[in-house]
């Protein structure tokens, strides 16, 4: 398995390499990718258009830029997300309007147990107004750890840290959370 | 900004494959991208601080042309004189 992992990650160092020089080289990356930062994206906006127009952002702009890319280590993907994770977040900033994320009742308890000491209705508001006095920054580590259920080690190659440092990031974000539902509570 | 909300209702649905591979086209993005790495570059009348800069290099260098025109004509009449005096 990790054989099998490491010959993708060859195959793809030559692609990128490949596309560098070639642009028109980039299809296969484009095609192996184009799904889960769909998916991504879509879980952010909810909105099918939108979606596919944040989506050919992205890949325009991973292909524009693509010469600046260097391997540190991370996968592309993390690359791709950040790129995602940014253009959703620029998108909400251009039009003026905020970003509506419906959460799923099941998620937020997982949330809860991590925060909250009850799991009532009354708590589960506070939760969510606790959220949403979070800067955008620990927004994000919650989605990511909670809503998205990303591993720390995925969380660390999209934000560009390590898992440690990712692990400590998550945590001091629900330590905020949780002072804030204190506060209110 | 954002703004988090309780979905109770609502299952949390992902678009189909086939809806998401609608939308997936390299073409469109080589089209795209060809769009903007081969963009025309503006026409320099256009551009007045690059014209100006340009016109007063032109100036420059037709001034110093001109002086030194006259100086060598100097210098062949003092010559003349020299050799008939």
């Amino acid at each position: 398995m990790k054989e099998q992992a490491s010959k993708i990650k060859v195959t793809e160092k030559h692609l990128i390499e490949a596309a560098k020089l070639n642009p028109a080289r980039f299809a296969p990356i484009y095609d192996f990718y184009y799904k889960q930062i769909f998916i991504f994206i879509f879980k952010k906006v909810r909105d099918e258009e939108l979606t596919a127009d944040i989506t050919s952002r992205v890949f325009l702009k991973a292909l524009l830029n693509l010469s600046k890319y260097e391997d540190r280590g991370f996968p592309f993907s993390s690359w791709l997300y950040r790129i995602a994770a940014n253009e959703v977040n620029m998108h909400y900033r251009k039009i003026n309007k905020k970003q509506e994320v419906e959460l799923n009742e099941n998620d937020l308890r997982t949330l809860m147990d991590e925060v909250s000491h009850s799991n009532s209705d009354e708590q589960l508001e506070l939760v969510i107004n606790g959220l949403n006095q979070l800067p955008l920054e620990q927004m994000d580590l919650i989605d990511m750890r909670f809503f998205e259920k990303r591993s720390f080690r995925e969380i660390g190659e999209i934000t560009g840290t390590t898992e440690g440092n990712a692990k400590i990031k998550v945590y001091r974000a629900l330590d905020k959370l949780k002072k804030i539902i204190l506060s209110k509570s | 900004m954002r703004e988090y909300k309780l979905n109770k209702d609502k299952k949390d649905t992902l678009p189909s494959d086939e809806v998401i591979n609608k939308h997936k086209s390299f073409s469109d993005l080589r089209a795209s991208y060809d769009d903007v790495v081969k963009r025309p570059r503006e026409p320099l009348y256009k551009n007045r601080k690059l014209f100006l800069f340009l016109l007063l290099v032109g100036l420059t260098i037709w001034m110093m042309y001109e002086y030194a025109e006259d100086k060598n004509d100097n210098d062949l009449d003092n010559t003349e004189e020299v050799i008939n005096p």
